[in-house]
């Protein structure tokens, strides 16, 4: 334990070393500060609600993309320099297991996530309290959710790494995480009975089970409700020809559930014990 | 006294359809000897010491390390080895990347405080605030000899220490082996500045092609009036295939003088 500690010490310092992070990070709360205050000083008479459904939006687009992108830069660097540059082979020949070695790699590249993820927690709620407030709880488990969603991608480019060069890597997960976030929509539309055919909802219901679930909160149904509400709209119930009637906000998204939350535990231990079991079988 | 390293059929390919790199080589290291392991470019010499380190698996054979597997971290405990082209964390500065190695050696917070400023004392890196990737090759290798001392080894294993230092950095890589041995450290050391292995190791063991040619104490294998060089050179030779040692036919080709066409 205390080499993994040793080696996760040195790896945050040099991660808080390499500028590409803090760089992302500083466009990320400009950005976030950016929206907090625009609707203060651009010209028009807002309400409240209406200042808070531009900002939800805002950040919907902004936080999600700063995060992910920490995730790749961390992913990319964490374990790929030292198995690029051949500074692991003065590392390996010391008295440390590879296990203690990959540990400490993940406890500084986890930790350093997290702490992204909450000054970007932070900033959004800052900005969300400074524009009404009132949606502070969806706010923090739509962060929560994403740093949940960016461990898995950070985790994945570190196991390719271990194999590849990181820009490549990097690439693949991309296409990865797209191709899994399309099979999750192609999910809901099963579950909806948009597609029908026997066949496709197979196809569509293994690849689902393949993929990380991307965990998310109840942000896009608050969005919508909120809209609703300025315009006090009420939905009511949608019937159909043969007598099937649903609230079309149950269409929107809604929190990840328990399944979704296990299904995503599970994820983040096999993707972990694949990373062990890559370095401890890495030759160099 | 069990040896320090006992390399036994060691056998080594790294993929299925290569040829073997290492080709059924034994030996033993014994305590406080000095070994110099010689051949030319893809003998196998740094596989066989990476496999001595537990950085690489060998395909088959046996090699134990202090009494142990070199899998096996407690058997890494008591081994120094400064690799062939030395890296490091880049964005860390050499006493981090000491303090750092220290840690991985379990030495307690005081005696690593010491050994790092000393290390960095005998390497001339003392004082010395750039992070690693501004270093040099030779200070690279400067630090790759400190970090490989650090944990005062039984075994030191030395891959081309010399490559990128200056005569006196050459000098002080001696003078290192010397002290190292007269302490009882056993030192593997793997180079080609033959006229280096001459002058600091007792026995020598000359590879080509994954196979031991010849292995020997230094007095025996170097007859009166002759040097390693010329010994290896023959017995490299003579184990080679048939081959025009002359230079490449282009060279020899007619060129046009400059500013004709």
């Amino acid at each position: 334990m205390p080499q993994a500690l040793a080696v996760a010490k040195y790896t945050l310092l040099e991660l808080t070393r390499r500028r590409l992070v803090f760089v992302i990070v500083a466009i990320g709360v400009a950005l976030v500060a950016g929206l907090g205050i625009a609707p203060h000083v651009l010209p028009g008479d807002h309400t409240d609600q209406d200042r808070v459904i531009a900002l939800l939006t805002g950040l919907q687009g902004v936080v999600p993309t700063a995060m992910t992108l920490c995730a790749f830069a961390v992913g990319m660097t964490v374990m790929n320099h030292d198995l690029d540059s051949g500074a692991v082979v003065s590392i390996f020949a010391k008295p440390i297991s590879r296990a203690s070695y990959t540990g400490g790699k993940l406890i500084a590249a986890t930790g350093l996530l997290l702490l992204i993820s909450a000054i970007f927690t932070s900033g959004s709620l800052i900005v969300v309290a400074a524009n009404g407030g009132s949606v502070y709880g969806v706010v923090f488990w739509t962060c929560a959710a994403l740093a949940a969603n960016i461990v898995l991608l950070m985790l994945l480019v570190m196991i390719l790494t271990v194999y590849i060069n990181n820009v490549v890597a990097a690439a693949l997960v991309l296409v990865f995480n797209y191709l899994a976030a399309q099979t999750q929509s192609l999910h809901a539309m099963v579950q909806h009975n948009v597609i029908t055919d026997a066949i496709a909802r197979t196809l569509v219901n293994i690849a689902y089970w393949g993929v990380p679930h991307e965990l998310i909160s109840n942000l896009q149904r608050q969005i919508m409700q909120m809209q609703l509400d300025t315009r006090e709209l009420v939905v009511g119930a949608t019937c159909d020809g043969h007598g099937s009637c649903y609230n079309p906000l149950d269409r929107v998204p809604g929190a990840s559930g328990a399944v979704d939350i296990i299904f995503w535990a599970g994820y983040l231990v096999a993707l972990g014990l694949v990373l062990f079991w890559a370095v401890r079988r890495k030759q160099v | 006294m069990a040896p320090v390293v006992a390399v036994e059929d060691l056998r080594k390919r790294y993929r299925a359809r290569d040829p073997y790199v290492v080709d059924s080589v034994s030996f033993s290291l014994e305590p406080g000897e000095a070994f110099g392991l010689l051949g030319p470019n893809g003998a196998g010499k740094s596989s066989i010491v990476k496999i001595i380190a537990g950085l690489t698996r060998p395909s088959s054979g046996r090699v134990t390390l202090l009494g142990g597997s070199p899998q096996d971290p407690a058997a890494r405990a008591a081994l120094g080895f400064a690799a062939e082209e030395p890296d490091f964390p880049k964005y860390l500065c050499a006493d981090e990347v000491l303090d750092y190695f220290g840690r991985l050696l379990g030495l307690p917070a005081s005696e690593r405080r010491r050994r790092v400023s000393e290390a960095l004392e005998w390497s001339t890196l003392a004082g010395e605030r750039r992070q690693v990737r501004h270093f040099s090759k030779g200070m690279k290798q400067r630090l790759g000899l400190a970090q490989a001392i650090l944990g005062r080894p039984k075994l030191l294993i030395l891959d081309e220490p010399t490559a990128d230092l200056d005569p006196l950095g050459r000098r002080d890589v001696r003078d290192l082996i010397s002290g190292l041995k007269a302490q009882g450290t056993t030192v593997l050391l793997n180079s080609h500045l033959l006229s280096e292995v001459e002058r600091v190791c007792d026995r020598v063991s000359i590879m080509a092609r994954g196979k031991i040619l010849k292995e020997g104490p230094v007095q025996e294998l170097v007859p009166e009036g002759r040097t390693l060089e010329e010994v290896f050179v023959q017995l490299f030779d003579a184990s080679a295939q048939a081959r025009d040692a002359g230079l490449p036919a282009f060279i020899a080709e007619n060129q046009p003088r400059p500013g004709s066409i």
